[in-house]
């Protein structure tokens, strides 16, 4: 079964710049700040220290500033790695992110699912992350996370198969 | 689980990602040149305190001076850099000694790395240009590579009518790295069919390949202008850029009866 069934993810976040390096480095710092945080956020389900990370991120980005063939693709494996790092030293404290109540609320548990969502191991965790939240293509999912595109598909149909048995328990 | 059941998760997974993204309202600061401070000790000082972004006079006045007298001497070393020699190949000649050169083609660091101008000759290619780089980006970083190995080796598969190569290999950065071009012709053109570099992580480098046509040319003639491509494998992005004076295949071929490549790596 193909884990990306087609359906389309609630909102699309394509945005920002375009993919072609722009000049200036702070304007490309203005244009992906406030993404770069909230997808470091929703990748480590906490919110306290989004911030912190995104900033990591960009200081390494800067320092390969002009370097980059793609910025923006850049940027966004650095702030995987960056989030990833930092679950490993920090562990499993959370601090549950806040939620917007939805039109759709009423159909699921959203809190039993961020819970279930933040339980699973963070490469897992990622790959459902960039798919159904960034958007992105099984290949940037691969690039973003430094893995190839079989191992994506095995790591969404695991995640998903967890996410089911631990929302049905 | 069933398709109907996988079809639900992922609609709400996008619903709960939704309804984080709305909630999550970070801040705008301006981007504070003092971060990059940090960047070679990210990790140590990731235990304990972390910095806060904040506007830091002093520290931004010191990096700006810091970034400018850096700049400075960057420029100065690039001017003053000379051409790439190599040690001519049974085969192939190296490039000229051009002298030094630097960003003479009006480009700057941030678009094209500057490097001399070069030139490559065997009996079946000749190509040379300025600007040449070839950038490899991984999550390790990203490297620079401008052939500023006066070891280069220059090569050519002389092939047949149909198929020749121009393969050159160096060291730099500590790895070897690599650009191979595969040329095809079918009588009345020639085009590259394929191109390969080195993804520059290791001393055990892997190959990146390029796909597509390019430079198609009626036989006899050189191809000239701007060469701006990429390529991905294994997480690795490797970025080829070269303004392209002269580039000809098929000078001159072996003869051969045995069938050309179907696939090259």
């Amino acid at each position: 079964m193909n884990v990306f069934s087609g359906a389309q993810p609630a909102n699309s976040r394509a945005g920002g710049l375009p993919d072609s390096a722009p000049a200036v480095f702070d304007d490309f710092f203005r244009a992906q700040w406030m993404g770069s945080v909230r997808l470091a956020a929703i990748l480590t389900q906490q919110s306290a220290t989004a911030e912190d990370l995104a900033q990591d991120a960009f200081a390494r980005v800067y320092a390969s500033w002009g370097r980059a063939v793609n910025p923006k693709a850049y940027l966004r494996a650095t702030l995987v790695n960056v989030c990833r790092q930092w679950q490993r030293h920090e562990g499993v404290v959370r601090a549950k992110l806040p939620l917007v109540a939805t039109f759709h609320a009423v159909e699921f548990d959203a809190h039993e699912l961020a819970d279930a969502v933040a339980a699973l191991p963070y490469r897992q965790r990622a790959v459902l992350v960039l798919r159904y939240y960034a958007d992105l293509s099984e290949a940037e999912i691969a690039e973003a996370l430094n893995c190839r595109a079989g191992t994506v598909k095995s790591l969404a149909s695991r995640a998903l198969a967890r996410l089911e048995k631990d929302i049905q328990r | 689980m069933t398709r109907n059941a996988y079809i639900h998760l992922e609609r709400h997974l996008g619903e709960l990602f939704d309804a984080e993204h709305q909630a999550i309202t970070p801040s705008q600061p301006e981007w504070d040149e003092s971060a990059t401070f940090a960047v070679v000790a990210l990790d140590t000082q990731r235990v304990g305190a972390r910095r806060r972004i904040g506007v830091a006079v002093i520290a931004v006045a010191a990096s700006a001076a810091v970034l400018a007298i850096g700049l400075t001497v960057v420029f100065t070393v690039m001017s003053g850099r000379s051409g790439v020699t190599t040690q001519p190949r049974v085969g192939g000649s190296g490039p000229s000694d051009a002298g030094a050169a630097g960003c003479t083609d009006g480009t700057t660091p941030a678009t094209y790395p500057c490097s001399a101008p070069v030139r490559w000759d065997t009996p079946q290619v000749h190509l040379e240009g300025t600007g040449f780089s070839i950038i490899t980006v991984s999550q390790a970083g990203a490297k620079d590579f401008t052939a500023n190995d006066p070891n280069i080796s220059v090569h050519s598969d002389p092939g047949y009518a149909t198929y020749q190569t121009l393969e050159l290999e160096w060291h730099e950065n500590g790895v070897e790295q690599r650009w191979y071009i595969y040329f095809a012709s079918d009588g009345k053109d020639w085009w590259a069919s394929q191109m390969q570099t080195f993804d520059g992580q290791s001393t055990a480098s892997d190959g990146i390949p390029f796909g597509g046509q390019r430079f198609r040319t009626p036989l006899g003639s050189a191809w000239s202008g701007d060469l701006d491509v990429t390529a991905s494998d294994h997480g690795v992005t490797s970025h080829i850029r070269m303004r392209i004076a002269h580039l000809q295949a098929f000078l001159s071929h072996g003869s051969s009866s045995v069938s050309p490549p179907t696939t090259v790596r």
